[in-house]
């Protein structure tokens, strides 16, 4: 066969090529398709066409030329219009209209042409005739008929491409709105070159075919850029199934495991195939079928699931029938929520909850409500949101607020009990950490509220604050929270998890104590200072001179006044203690520095009595962390005893060394000792024991008292080993770590 | 008020209770010193106007009138205050130890627990200071 080839014919045969090529890459995209699969027919189609137009124009033998237009050309033009329309159809899937019916419709006009076209070929061509670019058909009156079918069924397609555009939305819209240009520019010049020109006597070459080129273009780039025919549902349902936390069984009638995404093959530790095809009784139990037909809203069941190590994960439960369009049931789809992250979450606002009752000043009727939702959780706990509700209940009733900070996000979140603590009344309960302190917290406490919370996420630690915040209306208040640090598998923290709580009125209490103390001390210890120091000034004869009987008397009122002073000096410490608004300031020091002080104040009285006095420091005492107020409170209260308790000569050792976790202070003495009944006794406020009161009427009975209040307050022990008549030795133990600061409105005196 | 002598000591006394006040006033003029009493800050402050030279304040915590020790002192040393300089000994039975870590951030020279101490041994105390500087 010989060839005559023009330029135009050559594009031609470029652009059905090119049609085909598409056609092949988008049924590589997703050959189980029946949208791509109908693409790659219309691309078929069209190719037949453009192959058998190319062959028709560019054979040198008229005869070839009339038997390729009325054989191979028919084959592609008259298939392709209809496959293009049930390609779309498929494509938009409308279900009112996307149906057998009118998809087989649609090729009903292609029938009737096709056969006509095949059996009397002259009803559409009379002959051949020779043009520029080649052979082309002379058309007889039937063939317009033909051309009219096939711009209906195009212009057809395009409008349908356009509104399809215009009505969806996203992605989609863009995919459509390619299809829709492409189409358009195929149609239109299609319609001019072999509608408008036969109709207006004008010589041009077909170009349908030509554009038709674009049209692949349009579609090769939605289909690249936009997932055209390539983000099927299918698709995007196995991307979600491969997403989703929850664990998702697909059974057969027989139960066996048709399908188990990615999620449960994980938590459950299995492989793939150890599982498809296997009854799910090896994951669900045996019982598992009958306690199916018992359910009645196949909801919200909870039952156990076993992982390949033994394992069983508590799980939610629901399933549902997979059915065909005749409601035959096929299997099942069991949907299973892991409810161990559900039940960690609750333990650990049980934990918080059980936290804040021992520390909060919560009204017992509050402290009831909570416990009884606390019994409750331990019953039910898979009724969490009965459980959350309740919560909130106890909490609003405690005003108790919630807050979580995310480290990633840098996101406080809060809850509406929160914001009514800050007296505020936002809709939105998030915000930039930065932004709550500048806003919120007093500017004299924002400093340290960031560097505690900063701290508190570098050491992982739970931790505890106390600061003030402002209101929208300027007023302060004092607020308490309390929270916990989550950390992820690597130990990286991740958030924050806390409670707030108002403590103002407890604040305000804490300040009348101590304004109280404080007045306390400056009234009683006025008048002694009147009694000493006109004493004082009679003694030195300020006011005449004195005999020696006045002087004595003197001397008595005196010496009862300075024991007067020490008394209210030991109550005020005392009624400290008790109203727990002492503070605790430690400071790095080391203990035998301290004890050298007292040892040193106290020699005076050693060389009065004559008394032996010993003392030992270990050489392994490290620096400590300790309140020097109260370690030298400690220590002279006790070397004093020790002292004023052992007769003249008697002996008198201190010892300070690092002992069974302990940093120990020893004070031994020879002295008169506590009597064995009532040894029970000694740390009891106002106590003395009958031997010292028998030859010492000065004590108090509150040094000891104070000395086992401080040590409890700093996690410090004391006790004694003592014989009536041989001698006492007394041991304290401090933290060898320290003491811990304690934040409170005054030290001891 | 004493007559003030020329080449005695000055001290400002600053105490509420007037028997209190009244032995502070005996005993610092058994010791050579010249004495003005004040009970209440606002008081104080017009001694401190009227009397040319007042080499030492003797301050108590609580006072008359709604001012205390504290609000004296914080008056008294600031930058612009004439009266600066003039050493300042608070003999008080208030003793918290924050409130005299106060005092003596703010300037004081000393702090006294009045009920612990003796009159004699304060007056020499201050004597030391105004003669030897420490």
């Amino acid at each position: 066969m010989e060839l005559n080839v023009s330029i135009y014919s050559v594009f031609s045969l470029l652009a059905a090529s090119v049609d085909l090529a598409i056609g092949f890459f988008v049924l590589s995209k997703n050959y189980a398709s029946k949208v791509n699969r109908l693409f790659f027919i219309s691309s078929v189609a069209l190719f037949v066409w453009g192959l058998g137009e190319f062959l028709q124009r560019s054979t040198t033998s008229y005869n070839l030329s009339y038997l390729f237009f009325i054989y191979l050309v028919p084959a592609g033009s008259v298939v392709y219009p209809p496959t293009l329309l049930y390609f779309l159809n498929n494509l938009i899937d409308n279900k009112k209209i996307n149906t057998r019916i009118i998809n087989f419709s649609l090729y009903i006009p292609a029938l009737f042409f096709l056969i006509l076209r095949y059996i009397n070929p002259k009803l559409f061509v009379s002959n051949m005739t020779l043009k520029y670019w080649g052979y082309v058909p002379v058309f007889s009156d039937f063939y317009f008929l033909f051309l009219l079918y096939v711009a209906f069924f195009v212009a057809l397609a395009t409008i349908i491409s356009i509104v399809y555009s215009l009505q969806s939305k996203g992605r989609i819209r863009k995919q459509a709105i390619f299809m829709a240009i492409g189409c358009f520019v195929a149609t239109v010049s299609g319609l001019l070159t072999q509608v408008f020109a036969p109709i207006f006597k004008i010589e041009i070459p077909e170009m349908s075919l030509t554009f038709s080129a674009v049209y692949s273009a349009f579609i090769a780039m939605a289909v690249t850029k936009y997932g055209l025919m390539t983000l099927t549902p299918e698709k995007v349902a196995k991307d979600i199934l491969k997403t989703i936390n929850d664990f998702i069984i697909v059974v057969n009638n027989e139960y066996e495991i048709d399908l188990i995404n990615d999620a449960a093959i994980k938590k459950l530790n299995y492989k793939q195939e150890d599982l498809i095809g296997r009854s799910v009784s090896k994951l669900l139990g045996t019982d598992f079928i009958k306690i199916k037909d018992s359910l009645t809203d196949k909801k919200n069941f909870q039952l156990n699931i076993l992982t390949k190590i033994g394992e069983n994960i508590p799980v939610s439960f629901e399933i549902s029938e997979i059915k065909d369009s005749k409601d035959k049931i096929f299997g099942y789809v069991i949907l299973l929520r892991d409810m161990q992250e559900m039940n960690n979450y609750i333990n650990e606002l049980q934990k918080k909850t059980n936290a804040l009752l021992g520390k909060g000043k919560i009204l017992e009727e509050q402290q009831r409500a909570v416990l009884n939702i606390l019994e409750d959780v331990e019953a039910e706990k898979e009724k969490t949101k009965k459980f959350a509700d309740r919560l909130d209940l106890a909490t609003k009733s405690a005003k108790i607020g919630i807050f979580e900070f995310n480290v990633a996000k840098n996101l406080l979140t809060w809850n509406r009990q929160t914001e009514n603590i800050f007296g505020k009344t936002r809709k939105r309960l998030l915000g930039d950490l930065n932004v709550w302190l500048k806003e919120s917290v007093h500017p004299e406490d924002q400093a340290r509220v960031k560097m505690e919370f900063d701290q508190a996420f570098t050491e992982k630690n739970d931790y505890e604050s106390v600061y003030r915040i402002v209101w929208p209306d300027k007023s302060i208040h004092y607020v308490k929270h309390s929270a916990t640090i989550k950390t992820d598998d690597s130990g990286k923290p991740v958030r924050a998890v806390g409670v707030i709580w108002d403590v103002t009125s407890e604040m305000e209490v804490d300040r009348a104590k101590t304004e109280f103390v404080s007045l306390a001390s400056h009234q009683l210890r006025t008048p002694l200072s009147a009694i000493n120091w006109y004493t004082e000034m009679l003694l030195a004869g300020d006011a005449g001179k004195l005999n020696k009987e006045q002087k004595q008397y003197l001397e008595e009122i005196y010496h009862g006044n300075q024991r007067m002073v020490e008394l209210v000096n030991s109550l005020l410490n005392v009624s400290r203690l008790e109203l727990g608004t002492f503070a605790i300031e430690p400071e790095m020091c080391n203990i035998t520095d301290l004890a050298e002080i007292i040892v040193k104040e106290i020699s005076p009285e050693i060389a009065k009595k004559k008394q032996k006095f010993t003392k030992k420091y270990s050489k392994n005492i490290p620096q400590t962390m300790l309140d020097k107020k109260l370690t030298i409170m400690i220590l002279q209260n006790l070397l004093s005893n020790a002292i004023k308790y052992t007769p003249e000569k008697g002996k008198v050792n201190l010892e300070i060394g690092l002992e069974k976790g302990c940093l120990q202070i020893k004070i031994s003495d020879s002295g008169l000792g506590i009597p064995a009944s009532q040894q029970n006794k000694i740390f009891s406020k106002l106590f003395r024991a009958d031997n010292v009161r028998a030859t010492d009427t000065e004590g108090t009975g509150l040094g000891l008292y104070i000395i086992k209040s401080i040590l409890d307050n700093v996690n410090g022990k004391i006790w004694f080993e003592s014989i009536e008549n041989k001698g006492t030795t007394f041991f304290v133990c401090l933290p060898p770590t320290g003491m811990i600061k304690k934040e409170g409105t005054k030290g001891l005196a | 008020m004493a007559k003030i002598k020329k080449n005695n000591y000055v001290a400002l006394v600053i105490e509420d209770e007037r028997p209190l006040l009244e032995a502070i006033r005996m005993k610092l003029e058994k010791n050579g010193f010249d004495v003005v009493g004040a009970r209440k800050v606002e008081e104080a402050f017009n001694h401190m106007k009227d009397v040319e030279k007042i080499d030492a304040v003797w301050l108590d915590h609580y006072l008359l009138g709604s001012e205390n020790g504290l609000d004296f002192l914080a008056r008294i040393k600031q930058e612009d205050s004439k009266w600066k300089n003039v050493p300042i000994f608070v003999v008080s039975n208030t003793a918290s130890p924050e409130k005299m870590q106060t005092y003596l951030r703010l300037g004081a020279v000393k702090f006294y627990i009045k009920a612990e101490k003796r009159l004699e041994e304060i007056i020499a105390d201050i004597k030391s200071f105004l003669e030897n500087g420490k």
